[in-house]
């Protein structure tokens, strides 16, 4: 006679769950592909928040925001990952990074731009995910947490565990540290023209430059 | 502020996360300063090309089923605990989360969830919206590209109005009902712009509700209306800074039982859908160019 109560319960649980959880699904794995190193990971990563997501879903409060929670979930358990495989076997993540910069398409190191060519990356599909994924887990993860997710950073602040201070700064190297390495693309595609590494600090300075390159010329 | 001020809150600005203060100081700063105001201009011009590239596939249908399968499995696992902490500790039989966990075994083995399981977004519903949204996305690229030479925003414009389809067809749930200006409520600040409902009320045109839509490309609200007895429902989506300077664009298109008509007013882009292939916009909608 109890029982109906109960099964009430667990049937709220599992609709709950899938009216209030499951419906992001899409949103989790759209942003795991850009942090993690590979689909199958993704998949993984996704796959092991909502199992942690079903076994917290007690102390979810239903009806909050449900896909901060999740992404919460998401990202910590991304980032743990990362750690533990720092600790762990440093060399493995060495080699992804490494593998990252040497790519012949992303060439690394910083690029001086100016204002006007910055922007011309050329076509941006497909080379995004390549870039971004040199740049470090943590700028990557609010990168795209509000880039492509749309969080504000007061919400990215409590999905990361971290204050919005931190939030700003790891949005703000994410963001240039992408822009260097997609300048860097465009550089190597022919896209751009490489800016001189110093540019002129003064007028004087400039002539004497522009005198110098023609007396070479000639 | 000064110039190197401008370049560290560059993006604080753009996102919209400066108070009230710090935006004017910035907007003194940079109105007076060219450099400065290239450097915004510059950004903000990344920004939105970063923002609208995202690869957006959806979760293939295996992940799905192996998280049903595996949520199955934990509920049959553990039932007792989680059981012990809903009802108190109290023992007894525990035959409805076999069901339970029965019904999602069905679940995985059938490969969809039967509608009478979930009555809102599923992944049935989803798979019967993919193979009518991308059918009616590249229309609207003709239309919209036709209109407004610029990838990017064709490219939204795809996208946005993939999303409204999509979310006609999972009937969210809504947040607020009747009243909008309770909806409002919901709205965080900066959809406080979007507080207008996009279509106006009649005798045979009923606000049922809205709420907010976060994910996807930006931020969007979704209201829901009731027109002569059909649902009807419009997604509004404030753009990216810097979309006020794009051409605006209105389309109508119909492709096989939908109706979809997008326009863009300001920063706000709004998409209609109803299910009615003789749904007429210019009948309901507010003006778009009024505000």
């Amino acid at each position: 006679m109890f029982g109906w109560n109960r099964g009430d319960d667990e049937t709220t649980k599992g609709t709950d769950f899938e009216r209030e959880a499951l419906v992001h699904m899409d949103a989790l794995y759209r942003s795991a592909l850009y942090m993690a190193r590979s689909p199958e990971q993704a998949e993984d990563l996704v796959q092991e928040t909502y199992l942690k997501a079903f076994r917290a879903f007690d102390r979810y409060k239903r009806g909050t925001n449900c896909r901060a929670w999740l992404f919460r979930i998401l990202t910590n358990t991304f980032l743990n990952t990362k750690r533990r495989k720092i600790r762990d076997v440093a060399y493995l993540d060495e080699m992804d990074t490494s593998e990252a910069t040497a790519s012949p398409m992303l060439p690394g190191g910083t690029h001086r731009m100016n204002p006007e060519q910055a922007f011309e990356f050329g076509d941006l599909s497909g080379v995004v995910k390549e870039a971004l994924a040199a740049v470090p887990a943590d700028f990557r993860t609010a990168v795209v947490l509000a880039d492509m997710q749309d969080f504000s950073y007061k919400e990215i602040a409590e999905i990361m565990g971290c204050p919005v201070g931190t939030v700003m700064s790891r949005i703000y190297r994410g963001r240039k540290l992408l822009q260097e390495r997609l300048h860097g693309h465009a550089v190597a595609q022919g896209i751009v023209q490489e800016t001189p590494e110093e540019e002129p600090t003064s007028l004087a300075e400039y002539r004497a430059r522009r005198e110098e390159s023609r007396g070479g010329g000639s | 502020m000064n110039c190197s001020d401008v370049e560290r809150y560059v993006y604080v600005y753009l996102d919209g996360e400066f108070g009230e203060r710090e935006l004017r100081e910035f907007e003194v700063h940079t109105a007076q300063c060219e450099s400065c105001r290239q450097r915004v201009a510059a950004e903000e011009q990344y920004l939105l090309r970063l923002q609208s590239q995202w690869e957006l596939p959806r979760a293939p249908d295996a992940l799905r089923q192996r998280i049903q399968a595996s949520i199955a499995a934990e509920s049959r696992e553990e039932p007792r605990s989680s059981l012990r902490r809903a009802v108190g500790g109290f023992e007894g039989p525990l035959w409805f989360s076999g069901a339970f966990a029965a019904a999602l075994a069905l679940v995985v083995f059938w490969g969809e969830v039967p509608s009478v399981f979930v009555e809102s977004p599923s992944p049935a519903g989803a798979r019967v919206t993919s193979g009518l949204g991308p059918a009616l996305a590249s229309s609207m690229t003709e239309v919209s590209s036709a209109v407004v030479p610029n990838r990017a925003l064709s490219l939204v414009s795809n996208e946005l109005v993939d999303n409204a389809l999509e979310t006609h067809q999972i009937d969210l749930p809504l947040e607020a009902r009747g009243n909008p200006s309770v909806g409002s409520r919901f709205m965080s600040p900066e959809l406080l712009a979007l507080q207008r409902p996009p279509l106006e009320e009649s005798s045979d045109t009923r606000l049922l509700g809205s709420r907010v839509l976060r994910g996807g490309l930006a931020k969007s609200v979704l209201f829901a209306y009731d027109h002569c007895g059909v649902r009807v429902t419009a997604v509004q989506t404030m753009m990216p800074r810097g979309w006020e300077r794009m051409g605006g664009f209105y389309s109508e298109d119909r492709r096989g039982d939908h109706t979809v008509v997008t326009w863009r007013d300001g920063r706000v882009v709004t998409t209609i859908v109803s299910p009615d292939p003789r749904f007429d916009p210019m009948r309901m909608r507010s003006a778009p160019a009024s505000r």
